[in-house]
C-alpha cells in the first residue's frame, strides 16, 4: 500500500487520485482491480459452499445411512439437494466469477495498458447484481421445504411442479438467482469486449494482445450470444412455477423438451466460455516459466475462433437418449467430436511451447502442468460420449460424471489457483510462500486424481447418478464396487484438508508475505511493469507497447524477456 | 505516436484521468455503439427463443388457437404496427438532421418518435385489457401464456427503451453539458432493435 | 471399381435409421414437433454466427475506412 501511496504522490495528475473514502474504495469501488477482487472472493467463499456440499453427499455414498460429521444424516431430498446445488454452485458461482468477471476484471484493463473499464458504473452495478444473485441462492437453502433438488440442469416437469421436486420456493428462488447472475455477467461482459475493442494502449494491435485477454474476450461473446435462450427459458420455468403457465407441461399443452433445448443451447458453449479463461491464464504462466516464446500464437488464437464456433452446433449431444431424433443425433455427433481438433491443435501448441524450454517447476508452472495433464484425460474421455451410440450405454453414469469434473475440476480449481498463485504478488505486492504452494499442490493434484479416476470404473460398471444409495441396487452394492466408493471419498476428504495449507498460505502471505518487486517473474506483459500492488488509475502514463506478448529468449539480447513497452534499441 | 487526438475515447473513465503524453488512437466506433451491438446481439437470441418456444408449441397442438380461446385483434395491432414502424422512420429521420448539425430539429422529431411509441405502448395495453375481459389470461392456455410472455416481454423492452429515450431527449436540450447525438446512437439502436422486431411478432404471434 | 464404391456409399445411407427403435421415449413426439424442432435448432444455431459475423465485419470495415 505504501508503495502505491508513494506512486500516488508522484503521479502528475495527482488532483485526480485523491484517497478516496474506505466505503467507495472496497464496498462502492468502481476500480476494476477491487472489482475484480470482490469477485474473487466471493467465487471463493462460494466454492468453500460447494466444496462442503461435496463432503457432505459424498459421505453419504460411501457410508450410507450415517451421520455425517459436521453436517448431519443426508436424506434422499436433501441429498438431491446437496447434488444440485454442488453443480449450481461450482459452475455459475464459482468458475465464472472468479475466471471470468474476476480476472477478466482485474486483468484486461493492465494488460492493454488502459486505466479502467470503459464503464466503470456498469462494472459496479455487474458485482452488486452477482453479489444479490448469491444471496438469493443461498436463502434459498433456507426456505420452506429446502433448497433446489432437481439437479444443476432444472429439467421439467421435475422442477415446474412444486407437487414433483416438493420444494415449492427453493424451485423458484434457484431460478431467480441463476437469472439474476446472468444479468450481471451480461453487463460485465459488455464492459470486458468493449474494453479490450476501444481502450488499447498505443501501438497494442489485434496480435499484441495476450492470450488471457484474447480468450475472455472471446469467452465472453460465446456467452453474450448463447445466455438469451436460457434466459427466456428461465423466465417461462419461473412462470410455470409462480403463475401457472404450462409452457414446459404436457398436461397443458407444453414441452418439456423445449426446456433442454432451451438450456443447453447455452450449456454447452457456457463449457466453453469456462474453459477458455483458463486456457488463456495456463498459456501466459507455461510461456514466461519456460522462457519460450508461445508456440503458434496465431495457431492459438483461430483455434480459440474455431472452438467458439463449432461450440455453437454441439448442445444437442446431452440430449442423445432425451427424444430427439436420431439424424439429429448422428449430425450432433460429428459435430462434437469435430470440436476436439481445434483443441487439441491448441493443446499441441502448449507443449511445443514447452518443448526445449528451460522450464522453471514454480508453484503457477505446476498448476499449469497439471491442468495441462488433467485436462486431456477429461478431453479424450469426452469423445467416447460424443458418439451417440456409446452414450446411450454411458448416458447419466458416473462415467459422464468423472468425465466433466476431469474437465471441470482442471478448468475452475487447478485454473483458479495457478491464476492466483501467478498474480498473487500483482495484486497483493507479496509473494507466496513457495514450499507451502507446493505441498498445496501435490496435496491437491493427487487426491483429485484419486477421486474421479475410480469414478471412470464406477462409471462402466454401470452405476447411476443421482442416487442416494446403492444398498437397494443389488449389482451396485456389492462390496467391491463399495470400497471404490469409500476410496474416492476418503481422497476427497485428504483433498479437502489440504485445501486448510492454502487458506492459510494466502491469508499470511497477504499480510507478512516477502515484498514482491514490480516483476517476480521476469514476464513480458504490461501488468509487470507497474507497482505491485497497482496504484489507482495504474498507469501514471499510457504506456506505448512496441511488440507482442511473448518475446521470451531473443537472441542476441541481454536479458531473456522484452516487455511489451519497452522502445526498440536503436541501431 | 502519429495520432494525437484531443478527445480520449473513454466515455465514462475520463473523469478518472486526463489525457497523458501518448495518446490512444481514437476508435471509429464508440464505446457506446459496441457495448450496445452486443447487447443487441444477446435480445435477439432472447427473441430467437421465445419464437422457437412458440413455434414448437404451436407445432405440438392439433389446433391454433386452442378451443375457447379468443381471436387475437388482427386490424388494430396491424395499425399500431404501422404506427411503431412510422416512429422508428422518424427516429431515423432525425438522426439524418442530427449529422447535419440540426440538433434542435432532430430533437423535435426525436419528441414525434417517442410520441409515436408512446401510442403503441397504449393502444397495446388497452388491447391487453379488451382480451383479458374476453377470458385470454396467462393460465387460461398455454395459447395465452405464450402471447402475454412474447408481447409482454417486447412491451417490457418498449418501456425501457422509451424511458431511455424521454431521458435522452431531456438531456438534448439541456443547456449545461447537453448529450451529443453520437451519445445518443447507441440508445437509438435499442430502439430500432425494438422497432425490427415488432413484425416478426406480429406476423408470427398474430396471424 | 469406383462405381462399386459409390454404390456402396448411396447404400450406406438405407442403413441410417429413421427411427431408433430401441430409445422409449422417441415416439412422443409428432411430425410437427419434430419439425418445429428441426426449424428452431438451426434458427438458433445459425443466428449467432450471422449476427456476430455481420458485427464483426461491420466492425473491421469502420477501422479500414478510418486507418
Amino acid at each position: 500500500m505504501s508503495q502505491a501511496a508513494a506512486a500516488v504522490q508522484t503521479d502528475t495528475h495527482a488532483e485526480h487520485h485523491e484517497e478516496l473514502s474506505f466505503l467507495y474504495k472496497y464496498i462502492l469501488p468502481v476500480d476494476h482491480k477491487i472489482i475484480g477482487m470482490q469477485y474473487i472472493f466471493t467465487g471463493m467463499i462460494m466454492a468453500i459452499i460447494g466444496g462442503y456440499f461435496a463432503y457432505a453427499f459424498r459421505m453419504q455414498l460411501a457410508f450410507p445411512g450415517e451421520l455425517v460429521p459436521l453436517y448431519g444424516l443426508v436424506g434422499p431430498g436433501e441429498y438431491n439437494m446437496l447434488v444440485t446445488n454442488h453443480g449450481t454452485i461450482m459452475i455459475f458461482w464459482v468458475a465464472m466469477p472468479v475466471l471470468i468477471a474476476g480476472f477478466g476484471n482485474y486483468l484486461i484493463p493492465l494488460m492493454i495498458g488502459c486505466d479502467d473499464m470503459v464503464f466503470p458504473r456498469l462494472n459496479r452495478l455487474s458485482y452488486q447484481i452477482f453479489l444479490v444473485s448469491a444471496l438469493v441462492l443461498i436463502a434459498s437453502f433456507f426456505v420452506r421445504g429446502g433448497g433446489f433438488g432437481g439437479a444443476w440442469t432444472s429439467y421439467p416437469p421435475l422442477s415446474s411442479v412444486a407437487e414433483y421436486s416438493l420444494t415449492d420456493w427453493g424451485a423458484s428462488l434457484w431460478i431467480l438467482a441463476v437469472a439474476l447472475e446472468f444479468v450481471s455477467f451480461l453487463l460485465g461482459g459488455i464492459n470486458f469486449v468493449t474494453t479490450s475493442m476501444n481502450a488499447r494502449a498505443p501501438g497494442m494491435k489485434m496480435l499484441d494482445i495476450p492470450i488471457a485477454v484474447w480468450f475472455i474476450v472471446v469467452a465472453v461473446i460465446l456467452f453474450m450470444a448463447s445466455v438469451g435462450p436460457l434466459v427466456a427459458g428461465a423466465v417461462m420455468l419461473f412462470m410455470d412455477q409462480r403463475i401457472g403457465t404450462t409452457f414446459f407441461l404436457p398436461s397443458g399443452g407444453g414441452d418439456p423438451l423445449l426446456w433442454q433445448h432451451l438450456f443447453w443451447f447455452f450449456g454447452h458453449p457456457e463449457v466453453y466460455v469456462v474453459l477458455l479463461p483458463t486456457l488463456g491464464i495456463v498459456a501466459e504462466i507455461i510461456t514466461v516459466f519456460s522462457r519460450k516464446k508461445l508456440f503458434g500464437y496465431r495457431t492459438v488464437l483461430y483455434t480459440a475462433f474455431a472452438t467458439g464456433g463449432l461450440s455453437f452446433v454441439v448442445w444437442a449431444h446431452h440430449q442423445f437418449i432425451a427424444g430427439i431424433d436420431p439424424r439429429m443425433a448422428n449430425v450432433f455427433t460429428v459435430t462434437t467430436v469435430l470440436i476436439s481438433i481445434p483443441l487439441a491443435e491448441m493443446m499441441f501448441s502448449y507443449i511445443a511451447t514447452l518443448y526445449g524450454g528451460s522450464i522453471e517447476l514454480k508453484t503457477p508452472m505446476l498448476w499449469a502442468l497439471s491442468f495441462i495433464a488433467a485436462f486431456l484425460i477429461g478431453g479424450v474421455t469426452g469423445i467416447y460420449l460424443g458418439a451417440s451410440a456409446m452414450d446411450v450405454y454411458f448416458h447419466d453414469s458416473y462415467f459422464v460424471l468423472a468425465h466433466f469434473h476431469y474437465t471441470f475440476f482442471p478448468i475452475t480449481i487447478i485454473g483458479m489457483f495457478a491464476a492466483l498463485t501467478y498474480w498473487f504478488p500483482k495484486m497483493f505486492g507479496r509473494m507466496m510462500n513457495e514450499t507451502l504452494g507446493k505441498i498445496h499442490f501435490w496435496g491437491t493434484f493427487i487426491p483429485f486424481n484419486c477421486i474421479f479416476l475410480p469414478l471412470f470404473f464406477l462409471g462402466l460398471a454401470g452405476q447411476h447418478r443421482r442416487i442416494y444409495n446403492y444398498e437397494h441396487f443389488p449389482d451396485l452394492a456389492t462390496q467391491e464396487l463399495q470400497n471404490i466408493r469409500i476410496f474416492a471419498t476418503v481422497s476427497l476428504v485428504v483433498m479437502l484438508i489440504f485445501q486448510l495449507v492454502f487458506i492459510y498460505n494466502f491469508f499470511v502471505s497477504m499480510f507478512k508475505g516477502k515484498k514482491a518487486p514490480n516483476n517476480p517473474w521476469n514476464a513480458n506483459t504490461l501488468e509487470w511493469t507497474i507497482p505491485s500492488p497497482p496504484q489507482h488509475g495504474n498507469f501514471k502514463d499510457l504506456p506505448t507497447v512496441y511488440r507482442g506478448p511473448y518475446e521470451y529468449s531473443v537472441p542476441g539480447r541481454e536479458k531473456d524477456y522484452w516487455p511489451q513497452n519497452e522502445p526498440p534499441e536503436e541501431n | 505516436m502519429k495520432t494525437p487526438s484531443s478527445q480520449s475515447v473513454l466515455l465514462a473513465a475520463s473523469e478518472l484521468s486526463l489525457p497523458s503524453q501518448p495518446q490512444r488512437a481514437k476508435s471509429p466506433v464508440s464505446s457506446g455503439v459496441v457495448g450496445m451491438l452486443i447487447f443487441i446481439v444477446t435480445e435477439v437470441m432472447f427473441f430467437g427463443a421465445l419464437i422457437s418456444a412458440y413455434l414448437v408449441i404451436r407445432a405440438g397442438l392439433d389446433e391454433w388457437p386452442p378451443w375457447g380461446q379468443p381471436r387475437l385483434p388482427v386490424e388494430t395491432t396491424a395499425i399500431n404496427t404501422l404506427a411503431l414502424l412510422v416512429s422508428g422512420l422518424l427516429m431515423l429521420y432525425s438522426r439524418k438532421l442530427m449529422q447535419k448539425d440540426k440538433v434542435s430539429e432532430g430533437r423535435k422529431w426525436l419528441g414525434f418518435s417517442i410520441l409515436l411509441g408512446t401510442f403503441f405502448l397504449i393502444s397495446q395495453g388497452y388491447e391487453w385489457v379488451e382480451l383479458i375481459k374476453y377470458g385470454l389470461t396467462v393460465s387460461s392456455s398455454v395459447y395465452g401464456g405464450l402471447f402475454y410472455l412474447i408481447i409482454g416481454a417486447h412491451g417490457l423492452h418498449i418501456i425501457g427503451t422509451l424511458a431511455f429515450l424521454t431521458y435522452a431527449w431531456k438531456r438534448l436540450g439541456a443547456p449545461v453539458n447537453p448529450l451529443t447525438p453520437e451519445g445518443l446512437l447507441p440508445v437509438q439502436l435499442l430502439w430500432y432493435f425494438v422497432v425490427c422486431v415488432w413484425p416478426v411478432l406480429y406476423v408470427l404471434v398474430y396471424l | 471399381m469406383i462405381k462399386l464404391q459409390q454404390f456402396l456409399f448411396f447404400l450406406s445411407f438405407s442403413l441410417a435409421p429413421g427411427i431408433a427403435e430401441a430409445c422409449s421415449v422417441c415416439f412422443s413426439g409428432t411430425e410437427e414437433t419434430l419439425e418445429a424442432f428441426y426449424l428452431t435448432t438451426i434458427l438458433l444455431t445459425l443466428l449467432p454466427f450471422v449476427m456476430l459475423a455481420s458485427i464483426g465485419i461491420w466492425l473491421y470495415r469502420q477501422h479500414q475506412k478510418a486507418a
